[in-house]
């Protein structure tokens, strides 16, 4: 059987400039001198998502959750390793991530809808339903850039599930908006989870976790510390958001490959 | 092996198209790539009539402006070259034979600004959401497509007012509308690659524009260019498209077809390294930015 996401030996390594000309550098000597150090965000993760369920990724700020997300979203390549997803993915990744300020909420909407590849019209007829669920009322026509945070986190939340996902990513976008609106929030993701989708979900926020997921990755360092029921997981959570020590450090390496 | 995405047979049994980001080779990749291009080509309209939109309807002379630009230029081209330095033109008044070759430059022109505006607001935008890069560079040459449209309007104008007459070499003028795209479209790959993977670029862009700018016949007649030139001249497709776009509206000059192969020869290489170049820089955007 095949899972709605997969990674199979997913690293992401980023490489470290120190200043911007030593990224010329390396590149006029062709690679055979080393200007530059190495960052692992993930290392190795091999993870499985089934349909119809709802994961929490935990882990202290910086532990490569994110950076997870946007691999899975297409957006990052992992440096080693493969992903494959089944479906259609839509992701609130940041605070109305992809935006752009200069366009209207409406215009917005249906550019989102573009880049998921969905025609104009359909998002059209979509529309009052967006409208409604982001409770933007006149602003709809108005650029996103006159919008408070909440607004413009609304319409981006109501953009991504409008559209029939299979697979969403959320990235600590509950957040910005208020009580209400994060009650109605989750009242979608839980629909939506219903429906037999795949719901990736980052959050710090416990007991969101405990109502509403059914398992929990703990991710320390860039990679998968515990994997499991969420009981399980979030003690074992807050034991290591106890102890300063337990968190992984962020240490920049020195490349493994000779030049 | 990198990333591997396929997108299959979804949940409501809607079918998705397969997406295969994969590490093969450059050409092994660019016919996927230009499928997916076309099903985006609704993205790439939509971004090129925002642009369009917001240059015509925010400012409040809108329209104006568009026509202001390359007439100024004339202006200032038509006293300085055509009365001062007494600049040939082949025998046809000058302001006209001038003003080809500002509509064929303005458009190149502000293809190259264009990479300069959103090439970091676009740089961002890939990092956040997927969608095929390619959208990017040809969703900026709209604009300065409907801004040469109009320039054009002008042209006409001014060939009724010198009493020019149309060339039959005309029905040859969609080829070198179609050269003078695909050269906007160089420009737009190149400097956007170039402008996401290096932050310096804009300060590089300018020189690099006009030195262009001198070495096409823009506000000359290429017919001065010495014989020994001649070779190396050719070589620049910008010439070519400029001369092809005399050629065919006034007649001036000869049919421009043997002189134009060198140039579409370094047009069609500097076109596949271009796409090379985005599709690896656009592949690292979101590591570099």
């Amino acid at each position: 059987m095949s899972y709605p996401v997969e990674l199979h030996g997913v690293s992401k390594r980023y490489n470290i400039y120190d200043r911007p000309v030593d990224r010329l550098k390396e590149l006029l000597w062709r690679n055979r001198r080393c200007y530059h150090r190495e960052f692992w965000a993930l290392r190795d993760l091999n993870l499985q998502f089934e349909k119809g369920t709802m994961t929490a990724l935990l882990g202290p700020n910086g532990c490569g959750k994110s950076t997870m997300l946007q691999i899975i979203a297409g957006v990052l390549q992992p440096t080693t390793g493969s992903v494959s997803v089944h479906g259609r993915v839509t992701a609130i990744l940041e605070l109305g991530s992809g935006f752009q300020p200069e366009y209207t909420g409406r215009e917005n909407a249906i550019m989102y809808g573009l880049i998921l590849g969905i025609s104009q019209e359909e998002m059209e007829s979509h529309m009052d339903e967006i409208a409604r669920f982001a409770e933007i009322g006149d602003f709809l026509d108005q650029p996103v850039k006159t919008y408070s945070s909440g607004m413009v986190v609304r319409l981006a939340y109501a953009c991504a599930t409008v559209v029939d996902p299979d697979i969403l990513l959320v990235d600590e976008a509950l957040a910005v908006g208020d009580v209400r609106f994060q009650k109605r929030c989750l009242d979608k993701v839980v629909e939506l989870r219903e429906k037999g989708k795949t719901i990736i979900f980052v959050t710090h926020e416990t007991t969101v976790v405990e109502w509403f997921c059914h398992r929990a990755i703990v991710i320390n360092g860039g990679k998968v510390l515990a994997d499991g029921k969420v009981e399980e997981m979030l003690p074992l959570y807050k034991k290591l958001m106890d102890d300063p020590d337990a968190i992984a450090a962020k240490v920049f390496t020195a490349p493994a490959a000779a030049y | 092996m990198r990333l591997l995405n396929i997108n299959m047979i979804s949940s409501t049994g809607q079918e998705f198209k397969t997406r295969i980001t994969s590490d093969s080779k450059f050409f092994k990749r660019l016919i996927p790539q230009l499928v997916e291009l076309w099903e985006y080509r609704e993205l790439i309209f939509f971004l090129g009539w925002k642009d369009v939109m917001s240059r015509y309807g925010r400012t409040s002379l809108g329209f104006i402006w568009v026509i202001v630009q390359p007439l100024s230029s004339l202006v200032v081209l038509s006293l300085v070259m055509g009365k001062l330095m007494k600049v040939s033109s082949d025998g046809f008044p000058y302001p006209v034979f001038a003003f080809i070759g500002i509509l064929c430059w303005q458009y190149l022109m502000s293809t190259a600004s264009a990479t300069q505006l959103p090439g970091l607001a676009a740089g961002r935008l890939l990092t956040k959401v997927y969608f095929p890069p390619l959208t990017i560079p040809i969703s900026i040459l709209v604009l300065p497509f409907v801004d040469f449209l109009f320039g054009s309007i002008v042209l006409v104008g001014m060939m009724v007012l010198w009493h020019c007459q149309l060339s039959v070499n005309i029905v040859w003028l969609p080829l070198f509308l179609g050269l003078e795209i695909l050269i906007a479209l160089v420009i737009s790959l190149w400097f956007m690659a170039l402008t996401i993977a290096f932050h310096d670029m804009r300060h590089v862009l300018p020189i690099l524009m006009q030195l262009l700018y001198l070495a096409s016949p823009v506000f000359y007649s290429s017919s001065v260019v010495p014989k020994n030139f001649a070779v190396l001249y050719d070589l620049n497709p910008i010439a070519c498209v400029i001369q092809g776009f005399r050629w065919s509206i006034l007649g001036a000059g000869q049919p421009p077809f043997a002189a134009m192969i060198p140039g579409t020869c370094v047009l069609i290489v500097l076109l596949c390294l271009g796409f090379t170049l985005y599709d690896f820089v656009s592949r690292k955007v979101a590591d570099i930015i």
